[in-house]
Order: structure tokens, then C-alpha cells, then sequence
């Protein structure tokens, strides 16, 4: 049971490659796989404290009004992070610090609150955190590599093609997003596909 | 009716829990943000002015930067001049005045693009680095690489570099712009070219 509950959001119920969650950040950030990879572990962060914080206070908060106490939690929490990090681990801050105002608006956050935090324990909603962020992770990562390779003839900043090679610049332009998107949502359909049969 | 004021009274008091950790996390990460912001800064104008160990301010166009003394000429500069934002003098080990690292503010194809610049009392450029920008990606975003801040080193301050499109000759004082990127490539140069009024004003 809570062995499903992680592996749900990496492969069946991927945020990315099957819910369509949090598409303003993917199609933004993955321009890179390295900026693939930084914004899915700074979401999945907050993604399982969030989740693991909700859960705690379910109880308190009526139903009418969830959604905005959700999105306030949600805030607190980033800003919070976000200055923290300023403050003591100005490295870290350097790569991710661009990315941290973004999670604020991930619909991946507050879906998860809605859909799973709201409704179950702690232990549980932290399970869920880890499992979907991982799942976005991966997928923003590959979303990264797959845009990066034709836009700028590199895989996580190492060369791989030599100098001769022209990048197909429009691959890390935003309609490069859109295409590189469609064709993977279309290749997980068809691999879908082939096991229904 | 009476439903609305429990829920207003309840969202009302979460935020206000909210609003009280972020008050005291402010609080708290104030001072060492400050001290990280002023470091990072510290070191961008030592990448563009390796040979000087200490920096004063001399103009600023922000107003609520207190603590420094203006040079005579700092208001007036600043005014005639809006894209520049900060004017440092470079000081040697022996706190003579070497040259000066100036901050600029030109505008690229996605917004300014935070250009600083040192350069020598003789007026030779010693270094660019380009800070933040919204440039586009794979495109103008490369002016933020070493090979082409290194373009830069060793010409003349004169206010008059080139952007050009082929090579640059043996003695030209002009820089190659970066393919399909001019208007990002002439944005840095316009920049680095504020040195001339720089030295004309202050030196």
C-alpha cells in the first residue's frame, strides 16, 4: 500500500507525462537538463513539506476555505525556503534561487494538497511528496535532455558533438518546449497503448 | 452570513500565523543576506579589476545608499548619464586610485542588461562580466561566457567600440557580435563604452 502510494507519481500517475500538472515551470525552465533537474529537486522539497504540513492541519482548516489557506501555506513555505537559502547556503541559491519564486504558483503543489494531502496522514502525504516530485523530477530532467541535445549539441553542460555542429537553437526557444513535450506525451500514449493490447 | 465571518475570521488567523514566521524569518536572514549581496558584488568587481584590492564608491544612482562620499561631479554624471547605476574608484594596495569599475544598466533585447566594467586610469579596459539579464536563451544569453567577456580585455575606453560582424583585425577596437545576437552584443558594448564619460567626469 504505501509502497504504491511513492511509485504512483513516478510512473502511473507521472505529474508530468500524465496528469499535465505544473506546466508553467516545465515548459520554462527545461531548457537544460541540469535546469531540469535543479527545479524538480527544489519542487520536490517543497512538495513534501507542504504536503507533510497540510496533512497536520486537515483538521483545522474547513473545507470551504482550503484552497486559499492551501496557497498561503504553500507561499509561507517557499518565502521561507527561499530566504534561508539566501542567507546561509548562497551557493545553492546561485543555481536554484531563479527557480524558488516558480513553485510558488506550480499547480503540482496544490493539486497534491487537494488531492492526497487534504485526505490523508502525515506519513502517508510525505510518501506521496517524494514519490510525485521524484516522477517530476525524472520528467522534467528528460524533458531537459531531450531539449538540449538538438538546441545546444550538449548533455548537462558536457559537449557532445564537435564544433562544427549548428544547434537547432529553436529547440530551447519556448516553441521548442511545446514540440519536445508533444513528442514525448506521444511516445508515453503509444508505449501505453502497446500494453492495453 | 454568519458563515462568511468564521471563515473570514479563520482564513484571517492563518495568515496571520503565516505572516508572523515570515516576519521573523525576514528577521533573521536580513543581516546575512545583506552581507552575501554586498560579497557577491565585491567579487564581480574583482573579476573585472584583478590588479586592485579595494573599491570605493563614488556615484550611485540609487538614492538610499547612504555611508559613501559622492564625488562632486557624481549627481550631475548620473543624471546626463541614467544607464550607468554605480561608479567605483579602484585602489591598489597602496590605496592609489588605479582605475574604476562602473555598473551598467543598457538595454538588450529582454530588459537591461546588468553590464559591469573595470577599466585602468589610462583608459584600457581590464574586464567585463555581465550579470543579470533576460536575454534569450542560447542566443543572447551567451554574452555570459568567458570568451566573450574576454573579447573586451585590453581595448581602448575611448567610447567608440565597434560591434562588428567578421573577425576582429589586429588593432581594431571593436569586439564580433555574438551570432543572431547583435542587439545583445551592442547593448554590453554601449555599456562598456560609458567608460569615456566615465573618465571624462571623474577622472
Amino acid at each position: 500500500m504505501k509502497m504504491k502510494t511513492l511509485t504512483n507519481g513516478i510512473f502511473k500517475d507521472n505529474p508530468i507525462f500524465v496528469q499535465l500538472l505544473g506546466m508553467c515551470p516545465t515548459l520554462a525552465v527545461t531548457t537544460s537538463a541540469t535546469n531540469g533537474f535543479a527545479m524538480g529537486a527544489a519542487t520536490t522539497v517543497v512538495l513534501v513539506l507542504a504536503n507533510f504540513v497540510i496533512s497536520l492541519i486537515r483538521k483545522l482548516i474547513p473545507n470551504k476555505i482550503r484552497i486559499p489557506i492551501f496557497i498561503v501555506v504553500i507561499a509561507t513555505f517557499v518565502t521561507m525556503v527561499g530566504l534561508f537559502l539566501k542567507a546561509y547556503f548562497p551557493e545553492i541559491d546561485k543555481s536554484l534561487g531563479l527557480f524558488i519564486p516558480l513553485i510558488v504558483v506550480n499547480c503540482l503543489i496544490l493539486a497534491r494538497a487537494e488531492a492526497f494531502a487534504f485526505k490523508n496522514g502525515p506519513v502517508e502525504s510525505m510518501l506521496d511528496g517524494v514519490g510525485m516530485g521524484l516522477g517530476f523530477t525524472l520528467a522534467l530532467t528528460i524533458l531537459g535532455i531531450v531539449r538540449e541535445i538538438p538546441g545546444e549539441g550538449s548533455v548537462f553542460g558536457i559537449k557532445l558533438f564537435p564544433e562544427a555542429f549548428e544547434p537547432a537553437v529553436i529547440m530551447i526557444l519556448p516553441a521548442g518546449a511545446f514540440l519536445a513535450l508533444g513528442l514525448l506525451l506521444a511516445g508515453n500514449n503509444v508505449l501505453k497503448a502497446r500494453k492495453h493490447k | 452570513m454568519k458563515d462568511i465571518f468564521k471563515l473570514g475570521i479563520i482564513l484571517f488567523l492563518f495568515c496571520v500565523v503565516s505572516a508572523f514566521a515570515l516576519g521573523l524569518t525576514n528577521e533573521v536572514t536580513k543581516d546575512p543576506i545583506a552581507e552575501n549581496v554586498a560579497e557577491a558584488n565585491r567579487q564581480s568587481r574583482i573579476a573585472v579589476f584583478p590588479d586592485a584590492t579595494d573599491f570605493t564608491l563614488i556615484a550611485s544612482a540609487d538614492e538610499s545608499v547612504e555611508g559613501y562620499e559622492p564625488h562632486p561631479n557624481a549627481a550631475s554624471f548620473i543624471k546626463e548619464n541614467p544607464i550607468v547605476s554605480e561608479v567605483y574608484l579602484a585602489l591598489d594596495a597602496s590605496n592609489t586610485p588605479i582605475g574604476y569599475v562602473i555598473k551598467t544598466l543598457p538595454n538588450g533585447y529582454g530588459g537591461a542588461v546588468t553590464t559591469i566594467i573595470g577599466f585602468t586610469m589610462d583608459g584600457v579596459i581590464t574586464g567585463v562580466r555581465v550579470a543579470d539579464h533576460q536575454e534569450t536563451p542560447g542566443l543572447g544569453a551567451k554574452a555570459k561566457t568567458e570568451d566573450y567577456y574576454n573579447q573586451y580585455n585590453n581595448l581602448m575606453a575611448d567610447g567608440n567600440i565597434q560591434v562588428i560582424k567578421e573577425d576582429v583585425k589586429e588593432g581594431q577596437n571593436a569586439i564580433t557580435a555574438i551570432t543572431s545576437a547583435t542587439i545583445t552584443s551592442k547593448a554590453v558594448t554601449s555599456g562598456v563604452n560609458m567608460s569615456k564619460a566615465v573618465l571624462d567626469a571623474f577622472k
